[in-house]
């Protein structure tokens, strides 16, 4: 039944924190609250694991109502059968690293917690660490460990709020696998909140983007990575270049004149201007000069402003128009150098007209 | 807990089951709630209860139990030149006490913490050990020495024949000598953590940029430590303005009155006047009142703490020359403070008759003799132990719950029991003695002249100590330890006792071995309280001072000393036993 989020208002004094958010998981489903800092995502999951209370809305886990403050219900975090995994882990330095996992099931009074904390320290592969201090552990270490501890009770979901934010880069990615993996594994629908995009597209069954405390956009990572429905989403899942389109004469223009051919070209009204999206992974940089024109792309006359080796490419920033494009080439071009911009038609996305907001 | 079939009727059909409400001040369970409010009301009785005694004593005519009217007077008297007098004499001192405390102490801090200074360890342990020196024994060690019949007048008249230069311990003078002497501890442990805490850098930065190691300490050092150095100033002058023992001991016989003694002449010698006593005391209290939220005014404001934990690598300032000086400073003030003291109480202990000539007195140990076959002294030593170690160890649970209760949990209220907890701070100790004086005079309660009223008087006047060593432990501990409890499962009180206990258990410790040595030193709460019956080890020494038996009253404080170092020693080794514990 997983988790079921109405109309939630969450305040801190005299400021509005969540603005009554909507959103569910269902059972076995990864959703990613993602967002700047400040946007609410961390508040949404500590109203959710019960460490905070509400102000307003309901929610629901597994078919029943843990917090609804209109109605003055609340249950402790305690009686909500969680998993959660903090950012410092918060491993216990006083206990072992299997009374850390068996704590969980001691609190709840079971008797025979070996069998358990066997498993779940199996599962994140520190069976070999069982008898260790906490004192003695690496960060990634510990972070397994609280994931152990999460698990072992056979939670009703699982939350985590930005888990590997402590972490080296390449620990990060090497962590994010297992928790995916263990989480499908597993089936328990969790909530993880993180302002690392990578994080959210590479883990999740669904992204939740958050600015200010509201939901700017919901979706699939595919969908909110080559789709997405508004500019903020766009700027904070990846590198994203934004280009202003003037629509004249059934065609979409630059300011400049040239021409931008889009796949799915969408009517607009004549002299409307929208926005496109064109990550920097498909822009190609040629040339001005350059022979061979391949008319199937799209090419934008533009000048290398400022350039940064990067080792596997070089990161451009190319003024075309007034407006700095970011591009990747394995290419070598000097500043200065008059180049073109080319990219497929189908690469373009257009950003919807912007509603007006309530 | 909802009941098995309610649960499943209502999951069946398919409406979402509500579960128990929680009341915000239940939220961690009735036991806990029962016991916050519990905690509260005792923490409000024992401070509210001097403090409007006090108020209401400085508005009756009588002493307290005796039928009296309302009146003003005793307020009014305060404006007497006596008063008056007394209130310039007491700030007089406390100025004079504070200032040369704050030089000496900061002097010694900087020395033994951030020079080449050899010898610096045994100098931190003896500073150290002179913090929990008795302030009345100290005071009595410097009577003997240096009153006019002391040892020195006894030398330079006797042994070296020179008339006419005498010393007087029974001014003012000697007062501020003895006060400075026993509150640079104070100032040093206080100034300690600022000095070890500086960064580093910020000195460095300074060398590289081409000045002296003397420059750095005038120009980069000291106006760094400025701010912690007023905080200590402020304190160290609550610290002289409410002391008791030394100005009794030594200024009551001169003729120097303090508002501290001026309340006890008033209360112990005819014709005593209650009322203007509680006024007084209520002034008094008021002046600390105000002094120490200056300090804490100053202590937040302070944007110069700069602690990065990289405390070792400060490089140490080489002393060259002024090494002699540095020595004559430390030391000195050791001598002064611990080491004469004691060889002069060991001494006068063992002497018949009293002699500023070592060689020619006579020698026994026919003191030490009559103190354990007296009875009263095994009982004052009994009541000792039970006051300082039940005492403390009922201060240690009071203090634990009263920071659980403001530092983590926060139930509604938690701001005003936190304020009414660290009230007793700024009430000086003889006016808390005054106020349960006051007090128990009305209250049905038959404590008074018992261990019990002592007991109350500790708590109440030392609690803070416990509360700021054990809050300080607390308020360290990652909130997310206690959150990862709750939410794999356990109840806050669980997460109390498997979690938050073990991890301040070394507060604890250190919060009752302070309570204890707090307790067992204290004269100024209890001079007004106690009874032959319920006599400890601090009155039988003052008594046996009073009555002019120096030597009794040394031996007496010597055996007290030494059971002390054992007792402190046990502590250690104990402690040291367990594992210590990092978060």
């Amino acid at each position: 039944m997983g988790i079921c989020v109405t109309n939630l208002i969450k305040r801190y004094e005299l400021s509005t924190i969540v603005h009554g958010i909507s959103f569910t998981v269902d059972d076995g489903e990864f959703v990613t609250l993602l967002g700047p800092s400040g946007c609410g995502k961390t508040t949404t999951l500590r109203c959710i694991a019960g460490l905070e209370r509400t102000n307003g809305g309901v929610i629901e886990i597994d078919g029943q109502v843990v917090s609804d403050a209109q109605r003055d219900i609340f249950a402790a975090p305690h009686e909500r059968n969680l998993g959660m995994v903090f950012q410092s882990y918060a491993i216990w330095p006083h206990m072992t690293v299997a009374e850390n996992v068996a704590f969980p099931l001691v609190v709840r009074g079971m008797p025979d917690t070996a069998e358990a904390v066997a498993w779940a320290l199996d599962v994140v592969g520190m069976s070999a660490l069982a008898k260790r201090q906490p004192s003695e552990l690496s960060g990634g270490q510990q972070q397994r460990v609280a994931l152990a501890r999460a698990i072992v009770g056979r939670p009703k979901v699982l939350l985590f709020d930005e888990p590997l934010s402590n972490l080296d880069a390449r620990l990060r990615d090497r962590t994010r696998a297992e928790i995916s993996r263990i989480q499908k594994e597993l089936s328990i629908p969790t909530v993880y909140v993180t302002h690392d995009h990578a994080e959210a597209l590479s883990m999740s069954d669904r992204v939740i983007v958050m600015d200010a405390g509201r939901i700017v956009e919901e979706g699939e990572p595919r969908t909110l990575y080559r789709r997405p429905t508004s500019r903020f989403t766009a700027d904070f899942i990846g590198a994203a270049n934004f280009l202003s389109l003037v629509y004249r004469d059934q065609a979409w223009f630059t300011p400049d004149g040239s021409t931008v051919r889009l796949a799915d070209p969408e009517p607009g009204d004549t002299d409307e201007t929208r926005e496109v999206v064109l990550r920097s992974e498909i822009l190609g940089v040629r040339a001005a000069d350059d022979a061979k024109r391949d008319d199937s792309l799209n090419a934008l006359r533009g000048t290398i402003k400022n350039l940064q080796y990067m080792g596997s490419h070089i990161e451009y920033s190319i003024d075309v128009s007034g407006v700095l494009l970011n591009a990747l080439s394995s290419e070598e071009f000097v500043q200065g150098a008059a180049v073109l911009v080319t990219f497929r038609p189908r690469d373009v996305h257009l950003l919807p007209k912007p509603a007006s907001v309530v | 807990m909802i009941g098995v079939n309610e649960h499943t009727a209502a999951a069946s059909s398919g409406q979402p089951v509500p579960i128990q409400r929680s009341d915000a001040l239940f939220d961690g369970g009735r036991l806990l709630g029962a016991l916050y409010v519990v905690t509260f009301v005792i923490v409000a009785l024992l401070v509210a209860t001097p403090l409007a005694a006090l108020i209401y004593g400085s508005l009756r005519s009588a002493a307290p139990g005796l039928p009296a009217q309302w009146t003003l007077a005793n307020w009014a008297g305060l404006a007497s030149p006596g008063v008056v007098g007394t209130f310039v004499t007491t700030i007089g001192i406390g100025v004079a006490v504070s200032l040369i405390a704050a030089i000496v102490g900061t002097a010694i801090a900087i020395i033994v913490h951030r020079t080449d200074f050899r010898g610096a360890s045994t100098v931190t342990a003896l500073v150290s050990l002179s913090f929990f020196l008795p302030s009345f024994i100290l005071a009595m060690a410097w009577i003997i020495i240096g009153s006019p019949g002391g040892l020195i007048n006894g030398v330079l008249e006797d042994i070296l024949g020179l008339q006419g230069w005498r010393v007087d311990a029974y001014t003012a003078t000697g007062i501020i000598f003895v006060m400075a002497l026993h509150e640079v501890p104070f100032v040093y442990l206080l100034m300690r953590g600022p000095i070890l805490g500086m960064d580093a850098s910020f000195e460095e930065a300074a060398r590289a940029a081409g000045a002296s190691p003397y420059a750095v300490l005038r120009k980069i050092t000291l106006p760094l430590l400025s701010f912690s150095l007023t905080s200590a100033v402020v304190l160290a002058f609550v610290l002289s303005i409410e002391q008791f023992a030394i100005p009794a001991l030594m200024g009551i016989p001169g003729h120097v009155t303090v508002l501290a003694t001026q309340l006890y002449l008033l209360v112990l010698f005819p014709p005593p006047d209650y009322g203007l006593a509680a006024a007084i005391g209520l002034t008094l209290s008021a002046l600390t009142g105000i002094a120490i939220w200056l300090q804490r005014r100053i202590a937040r404001n302070n944007r110069l703490t700069v602690t990065t934990g990289k405390a070792g690598r400060l490089t140490p300032i080489p002393l060259g020359r002024w090494k002699w000086a540095a020595g004559a400073l430390c030391w000195g003030y050791l001598a002064f403070a611990l080491i004469l003291p004691v060889i002069i109480l060991t001494y006068v202990s063992v002497l018949k008759y009293f002699t500023p000539n070592p060689f020619g007195g006579a020698y026994t140990l026919r003191n030490y003799v009559f103190l354990y076959e007296s009875g009263s002294t095994v009982r004052s030593f009994w009541n000792t132990l039970i006051v300082s170690g039940l005492g403390a160890l009922l201060g240690v649970i009071l203090a634990s719950f009263i920071s659980y209760f403001t530092l983590r949990h926060r139930p509604p209220g938690y701001r005003v029991l936190d304020f009414t907890a660290s009230l007793p701070l700024g009430v000086p100790g003889v006016v808390l003695g005054l106020g349960l004086l006051w007090a128990y005079a009305y209250l049905p309660l038959p404590i008074y002249g018992t261990l019990t009223i002592l007991i109350v008087a500790f708590i109440t006047r030392f609690l803070s100590y416990a509360t700021e060593t054990i809050g300080g432990r607390m308020v360290q501990i990652d909130r997310s330890l206690e959150e990862a409890a709750w939410t794999a499962g356990a109840t806050r009180l669980q997460t109390i006792k498997r979690v938050l206990v073990p991890l301040t258990m070394p507060s604890l410790q250190g919060a009752y071995f302070l309570l204890f040595m707090a307790f067992f030193r204290e004269i100024a709460s209890a001079v007004l309280l106690y009874t032959a019956a319920s006599s400890v080890l601090s009155t039988s020494i003052w008594s046996f001072f009073e009555q002019a038996n120096w030597g009794l009253a040394s031996s007496l404080s010597l055996m007290g000393m030494i059971v002390v170092f054992v007792f402190m020693s046990l502590l250690v080794v104990l402690t040291r036993g367990r594992s210590g514990i990092k978060a």
